[in-house]
């Protein structure tokens, strides 16, 4: 995982003004409602459900394995993160993000 | 008039470009022996549909003009795994209204095999560049992991069942001329293969490679005598199914299932093989499931009786796992072979009496599995004398 300075606290979703689902990756209406105005906002934690070992990358080089996990929010989004490192199903863990890359660390 | 294939093409998939070969190369080839299958000219097309992820910069129109077609319909697909049949319902419903006689229907890449492929997956799609590269997500292998995980739990399956299936299409692909990887695979060797992403191996990952495919399509009385017209019954597709919402252990084929086999007159049971996008060994059961194939949802069951006995041949090429994954012509892989099964043109691994199949495109992986599904049913037609 990247250096937790150039991390921000909190994944993104865009959450319906209307109906208020908050949505990953980001939409232009609502799936749920169809409504136009979606705004940004952060959950901030959630439990891993599955993980992975990314041990090779077709034509990458100098690729060091890399911790992936899936992961469900509070608010039952499911999101890909990156980690520092294995953990377990189950782990709750605290999201950030760097850019629009998501990130979970184990609490 | 009632339209059909009624000839094709394939160039053997190879990790070993030959000199001067690329992309454009390789769809001039296909589409010119495809022609000659069909025992027709370049000017007698006026119909082109094309996929291919990378041809660009050009487009349809230049790669006509390159071929000296002159075209009064064209379209150009870029639905991922989905492409082939996607391409495929267009060109039918454009027979069958009159905007072109004779359609050609062509799909190929030279895939990059080094860091020059690193560009393609990163501009992948808005999702994928911006979500996951970032995160070095070494492309859909860590998705699909994580769903064949899922998958594992859900239906109680063990690395000895995916096995099961892989080894089952290399035993079909040791029959199958265009294959990359022909040699028999045992289970031992499956097992003990170096991981890739876990729990997924490099025998569960579809080996990248180049290749091309061109099918024909006309009016069934056009087809060369001494061959079978090859008919569709039925093709329906389904795009964003879920909102991203589940699992991924459904596909869009869950949607569209009871609709195609109604509108194709024939069901599940009736169907003499099926060839299936094999990106991953867990989406070749979950399409199987999805279209009621395996009819009580027992996969296990369904892998130990019919997969691995070849009581019901599936991705009878090899599949995408065996035969390798040439970009656009992996999306048409499933077709191309449903032809040739279809038409008793393959071979050893002729299966007997064929006359109804089903093939399958999956694929646009948009964040953490593929949205886009598509199906089509064919049926062998009476041969021409």
């Amino acid at each position: 995982m990247a250096d937790e300075q150039e991390l921000t606290p909190g994944a993104t979703v865009s959450r319906c003004q209307k109906c208020r689902v908050g949505w990953v990756p980001l939409r232009l209406l609502c799936p749920r409602c169809g409504y136009d105005v979606l705004l940004p906002e952060k959950v901030h934690e959630a439990v891993v459900e599955q993980t992975t070992c990314v041990r090779h990358s077709a034509g990458a080089e100098n690729w060091t394995p890399r911790h992936l996990a899936s992961v469900r929010t509070t608010e039952n989004q499911v999101l890909i993160v990156g980690l520092d490192g294995p953990v377990k199903d189950g782990t709750r863990v605290k999201l950030y993000e760097r850019g629009m890359a998501m990130f979970g660390k184990a609490q | 008039m009632q339209p059909a294939i009624i000839g094709f093409a394939e160039k053997k998939n190879t990790r070993q470009l030959e000199p001067g070969a690329d992309v454009y190369t390789y769809l001039r080839d296909v589409i010119a022996a495809a022609l000659r299958d069909a025992g027709l000219m370049p000017a007698d097309v006026d119909g082109l549909g094309v996929f291919s992820f990378y041809m660009g910069p050009d487009k349809a129109v230049d790669l006509a003009f390159r071929l000296g077609l002159k075209l009064n319909w064209v379209v150009e697909a870029t639905h991922g795994g989905a492409s082939a049949i996607n391409t495929l319902g267009h060109a039918l419903r454009a027979l069958d209204a009159g905007a072109a006689k004779v359609i050609v229907v062509v799909a190929g890449d030279v895939r990059g095999f080094g860091p020059s492929r690193a560009p393609g997956m990163a501009s992948y799609s808005r999702s994928r560049r911006d979500y996951l590269v970032p995160l070095g997500y070494g492309g859909p292998n860590s998705l699909f992991a994580m769903l064949t995980q899922r998958q594992m739990q859900a239906h109680g399956l063990t690395r000895e069942d995916y096995g099961r299936v892989v080894i089952a299409q290399r035993a079909w692909a040791a029959g199958s001329a265009n294959a990359t990887y022909r040699s028999p695979l045992t289970m031992e060797e499956y097992l003990a293969a170096e991981p890739v992403a876990d729990p997924l191996t490099r025998f569960d990952c579809p080996p990248a490679c180049s290749g091309a495919s061109a099918l024909v399509l006309a009016a069934a009385d056009r087809c060369p005598r001494g061959r079978a017209p090859i008919h569709i019954r039925a093709i329906r597709e389904c795009y964003n199914y879920d909102n991203h919402e589940g699992d991924g252990l459904r596909t869009g084929l869950s949607t569209i299932a009871a609709d195609l086999w109604n509108a194709a007159g024939v069901g599940p049971g009736d169907m003499h093989l099926a060839n299936l996008y094999d990106d991953y060994p867990a989406m070749i059961l979950a399409q199987l499931n999805d279209l009621k194939i395996i009819p009580d949802g027992d996969l296990k069951g369904f892998i130990r009786d019919k997969i691995a006995t070849r009581e019901f041949p599936v991705n009878t090429s090899g599949g995408l796992l065996s035969g390798g994954q040439a970009g656009g012509a992996g999306a048409q892989l499933g077709t191309v072979e449903m032809v040739r099964q279809l038409q008793h043109r393959a071979g050893d691994n002729q299966v007997t009496s064929a006359r109804f199949g089903v093939s399958t495109g999956y694929g646009q992986v948009i964040y953490r599995y593929g949205a886009a599904a598509a199906a089509a049913v064919f049926e062998r037609g009476v041969m021409r004398i």
